[in-house]
This record gives structure tokens, sequence and C-alpha cells, in this order.
């Protein structure tokens, strides 16, 4: 490294670790959230490990006309390897149920029963003949906790895999010793059906609409995240503008009211943002329209999310509209404060980073938190932040829970109000001119002429 | 009648005491210098006349109107250059001109009359159809000092208005200086360390020196009084007496 080279990354790493601005933006911020967001998803891991952990229950529906399906699934092997996995079945033909329909609108009443298995009217017949049992799986999916639909899955891949070994078993055994190895090694042929809602979505699995969930509840809150990050950038670089040009002092000269310097700067920057959102909008229009066509499955079947729920309303698109609205005046409202302590752009910037990055610790939780599912009360405490409830909006939106969101806006409202009039007062006042922070005490005082 | 009366003002920063009891009168359409070493107090007191900051005690009138209780009548009577003032450069020179007269104009005929005004006064001719982004220090303080003079306030308050230019500049700026005054009989308080220009402009001044007064009158009376050639003289003489 020749020489001149060293000098000036010396002097590079010197002004970094010197400039605590950098200092703390660059390193001391990142090492003290990552710890942070590792805390708190450690935390939602363990609740949904916890989930996994937990006993599944499962229903079974038998219409066997014969009774090998009773000899199986009674069968102590069966019943123990099922208990050692913390699986208990429910029998619904005990509890007089006879029909698919009848044991689904049980089950959806029920609430802790999280799948059901069908044994088919001809599975003994297909055991005598070996020929593949086809097994209807329904699958019930919570909106509230869409991450136990893993939990769930991979307890009914153990369950059909023990029921083909038991199968294979019994037919070696009891009926040919020397049977079709095809049949012995694949016995069944599962059929997985979807209960999202109340609704049946025949022949799909549940990932399939788990991953529209996904994609629809979290790509919208990382969409309003980008969109506040530009809106206050944006605003914080229109009043550190006008310090660093040297432009501010003639303008809070000039005859206007100081709430008009800020309301204009406010408009400006929120006009800017609403060009953004109605990018948004529009790519978002086009997402919906992607999300809410008709997809096929494996089998050629097709489905509509529209038709599941998973479709927003023109009011539900006003209330979107209002909570990013008002989140946007009141975040901005105390940017605007934040930034008239900067001197140029450069400052501003590093200093909305600091106010930026833990409330985007706070957005990635947010979202984090969407997807796997936490508390209504903490969903319904981020309704009431204006970060976090444009991001929190469309999910109870999408869900039709209209009442939460109008709640989260009266308390936006009030936030709105409350920012405006702070920011009106300090542009009211002589801070304004000569707020500055101070990262260092001795060498940085104001130089009075 | 009195344009500007500073009586026993005072402004602290915390410990420092940037003006410290200070009481002057400007009186209509005079020339009033303010000058002194580097922080003294001009820039701190210029501000306040101007609104931008608020005494710690005393009271400042404009044309008898209180620059804190009426701050909004105070700001319709003055224009204020600032000594580190700035342009938004992606404007034209002459859409800055426009945008500042259009806070003060009361139509749009009258924002048209200011512009013109301003465009003769600056001297830039077409160069004010180029971004102020492509402006040399001293076209963008004539820039500047248009926008203060356009409007034709009542009260002009300058602060270091010759700043960092070099000689024709502030040849230029001074002489519009004097013949704006003399012209629409404004009132200008202007402060600087250059003692010749203020001596050159001013019919009245004030030595200040740490937040205090130390000598007040017209240049040629203090020169008199202190049997001096010339005001950095003077200015020199009361300076040391007061340390």
């Amino acid at each position: 490294m020749s020489n001149a080279l060293l000098n000036i990354v010396k002097k590079e790493l010197k002004e970094i670790i010197r400039d605590p601005r950098l200092f703390v933006a660059m390193i001391l911020l990142p090492i003290l959230i990552m710890p942070i967001m590792g805390i708190v998803f450690q935390g939602f891991m363990s609740q949904a490990t916890e989930s996994a952990k937990g006993e599944v229950k499962i229903a079974v529906l038998n219409l066997d006309e014969g009774n090998v399906s009773d000899i199986i699934i009674n069968s102590p092997d069966f019943r123990l390897a099922l208990e050692s996995l913390n699986i208990s079945l429910i029998y619904l033909n005990e509890l007089g149920f006879d029909s698919v329909n009848n044991s689904i609108d049980y089950i959806f009443n029920n609430g802790s029963i999280k799948a059901m298995v069908v044994l088919p009217e001809n599975f003994t017949y297909c055991v005598i003949i070996q020929s593949p049992i086809k097994l209807s799986i329904y699958y019930f999916i919570q909106k509230d906790n869409p991450s136990a639909v893993a939990a769930v899955s991979s307890r009914i891949s153990i369950f059909t895999q023990l029921l083909k070994q038991i199968i294979s078993t019994y037919v070696i055994l009891n009926i040919d010793p020397s049977a079709n190895p095809v049949f012995i090694q694949n016995p069944i042929v599962s059929e997985p059906n979807t209960i999202y809602e109340g609704k049946i979505i025949s022949r799909t699995p549940p990932e399939l609409i788990i991953q529209a969930f996904f994609m629809q509840t979290l790509m919208m809150p990382i969409a309003v995240m980008m969109l506040l990050s530009i809106a206050i950038q944006f605003a914080a670089t229109s009043i550190a503008s006008e310090k660093e040009q040297k432009t501010l002092e003639i303008l809070l000269t000039m005859p206007i009211d100081r709430e008009t310097i800020l309301f204009g700067k406010l408009t400006g920057a929120i006009l800017v943002s609403i060009l953004g959102t109605i990018g948004y909008a529009i790519g978002f229009q086009f997402y919906m329209q992607s999300i809410t066509s008709p997809i096929g499955t494996e089998e050629g079947i097709q489905i509509n999310l529209s038709d599941i729920g998973l479709g927003i309303d023109p009011f539900g698109f006003i209330l979107m509209a209002a909570s990013l609205f008002l989140s946007l005046l009141a975040i901005l409202a105390l940017v605007m404060i934040l930034a008239s302590f900067a001197e140029d752009v450069r400052t501003a910037q590093s200093l909305t980073s600091f106010v930026f990055m833990p409330v985007t610790l706070v957005g990635f939780i947010a979202i984090f938190a969407i997807a796997v599912g936490v508390s209504p009360i903490w969903m319904q405490i981020m309704l009431f932040i204006p970060f976090t409830s444009p991001m929190i909006a469309p999910l109870y939106v999408i869900s039709k829970q209209y009442f939460n969101v109008i709640i989260g806006l009266l308390a936006l409202l009030i936030e709105t109000i409350v920012s405006i009039k702070i920011a009106a007062k300090f542009y009211g006042s002589e801070m304004i001119l000569s707020a500055r922070l101070r990262f260092r005490k001795k060498g940085r005082e104001k130089e009075v002429e | 009648m009195d344009a500007i009366i500073v009586n026993d003002l005072r402004k602290y920063f915390r410990k420092i005491r940037a003006v410290d009891g200070i009481s002057f009168t400007v009186k209509e359409g005079e020339i009033f210098g303010l000058i002194g070493p580097n922080g003294a107090g001009k820039t701190t007191t210029l501000r306040i006349i101007a609104t931008l900051l608020k005494p710690t005690s005393g009271e400042v009138k404009v044309f008898g109107h209180d620059v804190v209780d009426e701050a909004k009548i105070v700001r319709k009577l003055i224009s204020y250059l600032p000594e580190e003032a700035g342009a938004y450069p992606q404007l034209k020179g002459i859409e800055y001109l426009r945008f500042m007269a259009n806070f003060v104009a009361s139509s749009e005929d009258e924002v048209e009359e200011m512009v013109e005004f301003g465009s003769e006064i600056s001297g830039l001719g077409d160069r004010l159809n180029d971004k102020v982004k492509t402006y040399s220090k001293g076209m963008k303080r004539r820039l500047l000092v248009a926008r203060t003079l356009m409007v034709n306030p009542k009260v002009a308050i300058m602060d270091e208005p010759t700043s960092g230019l070099d000689i024709l500049h502030s040849f230029h700026i001074r002489n519009m200086l004097k013949d704006f005054a003399k012209k629409y009989k404004t009132t200008i308080i202007v402060s600087s360390h250059n003692m010749l220009e203020i001596e050159y402009i001013c019919d009245r001044v004030a030595i200040i020196h740490k937040g205090k007064i130390v000598a007040e009158g017209a240049p040629s009376d203090l020169k008199r009084e202190l049997e001096a050639s010339n005001l950095e003289e003077v200015f020199m003489r009361k300076v040391m007496a007061y340390e």
C-alpha cells in the first residue's frame, strides 16, 4: 500500500471513529440492535417451537364399510407410536358423526382440532385387492396462528407414514405374504384439502394458502415501510438543506406565519410521498389482481383467494389510506423538528437514522409478528403506533376487523395533532434557528457575533 | 421619527453575554452602522431587530412596534440580509426574486414590479436567467442585496453586506446602498468589519465591544472628538480603552 493511500485510509478511519454521529450510526446502533432483534425473534421462535412440540389433535372419520380400518387404527403399535409423538386421535364416529360436512362443521366450531383424516368406504376392499387407498385429509387453518400449519402438516405426514407401515405389515402378516411390492411400498394416496375461515378449498395443500396469506400480509408492510423511509429522508433533507444553503434565516423573516413554513414543508414532503403512494397503490392493485386471480393447484383445481376472504373492499382501502396519511403527518412533523437540529443535510440524515433505525427494528418486529402470529393485544398496540399502524392496518382490513382499525385511527389522529402542535410551537420559537445537537462539549460552542 | 429604538437590550446564551445592555436609536432615512470585533454582539443585535431571536431583557421597537409582541407587523416593515445568506441553488436568479416577492407583494402586478426593480438593482442582466448554483460569490451577494431592497422596505437590516467580496463587487454594493437610501429614504442598519466602508456609507455609527456600546455618533464627530484621522483609528482607541 503506498504511503499516500495509507495516509487517506488512516484519515478515513480516524474520521469514522472520532465522529460520534458515524460511530453511533455505523457501529453502536447495529451492535445494540442485533441482539435486541435476536432476543425478540428468539421469543417468537420459542413460542412457535412450543406450539410445534405441543399436543396435536387429529380427528378420524371412518367411513369404511369393512373392518380392516378399525383393526389398523386400534392396533396397539399404531396408538403407542402416535402417543409418543404427542398426537391424539379423536374418533368422530364415536361422537356420532358419519359425514364429512357435519364433521367439518363440528371441527371448525371446536377450534382445538387441527386436521381431519377421512378413511374411505372402500378402505377394507382396497387393502384386500391391494389397490392404493385414497385418504382425504382436511387441514384447518386459523388466521391468528398461521405458523401452526407447519406443525400440523408435519404431524399429518408422520401419521400417514405410520399408517402406511401398519397397513403394509397387516397385509403381509394377514392377507398375502407375497403382496405386490408397489402396494406395500405405498399403500396410501393422500388428498389434501384446506379449510380456511370455514371455507373448503378442495385438493389444495394448506402451504399454498399460507404462502398466499404471507405474501399478502408481509409484502404490504414492507412496501409501507419503504414509503415511510423515503418520506422521512425527504422531510429531513427539506429543512436541513435550508440551513445548509443558508436560506432559512431570510425565510423566517418573511411576513408569514412560522406555521405556514412548517405546513409548506410538510405538504411538499407529503405530496412527494403521495406520488410514491400512488405508485405503491398502482403496484398494489396489480399485486392484488395477480394474487386474487385463480391459482392452479397441482391437480389442476382452481381456487380464488378473494373468495376465501383475502380481498380488500373500498372501505378497507380508505381505512388503509387514512392510516398511512395520518402516520405520515405524525412522523414527518417530528422529523421536521429533529432535522432542525442539524446544520446540514448529512447531519440531518445521520440524526434521522438514529430514530429511523430503532423504528425500523419495530417495523421488522411487526412484520415478524405478522408472520408467526402474536397475541391480538400486541397487534392492537402496534395499530396505535404511527410507524407500525399502516403496516398492521391491512392485516385487520383483510380480516374485516374494521372496528379495530377505526380505534387505531382515532389514536393516530390524536398523536398526529399532538406532534403537529409540538412542531408548530418549535417552529414558532427561536429554537428553529439556534437548535443544534452537540456531541462534544468542548470546542464547539456557538460563535456569537 | 425614530425608525429603530433599542433600549437596554440584553441577550444571553447560557453563560455567554452576547449583548449586555445596549441602547441606541436610528432615525428614519438614516444609514446606521454597527461596528465591532468578532463576537462583539453585532449579529445578535441585528437578529433581534429582524425578529429571529428574542431578547433576554430590554426592548426593541421598529417604527413603534415591538419586535417580540408585534413580530408579524415588524416583518412587514423590515428586510433582512444575514451575513452568511444563500439562495436556492436550483432556482434561476429571476425565479428566486419572484419567490421572495410573492411573500411581500399583494398582487401579481406588484410581484412583477418588485422583480423588475430587483433585476435592476442587482445589475446581473441576462445572468438572472441562469440557475443560482452557477453564480460566483459576488453575483450571489448582489442578488441577495437586490432581494433585500427590491421590496422597498421601511428598514433594511444588513449584516456584513460586502463580506468576502472583491473590490469591484464591494464597490457596486456600497454605492447601491448609498444611492438607494438617498433616493427612497430607506432606513438602513448595517454591520461591518470594514471601517472605511462604514465611514463612507453611514450617517452615524455605534462601536460595539463585548456586548456593550463604547462609542456612538457621526463618523466625523467621533474622529473630531478623538482627533483621529479615520474611523479605524477611532475604533482601535475606543476598543483599547475599554480593555
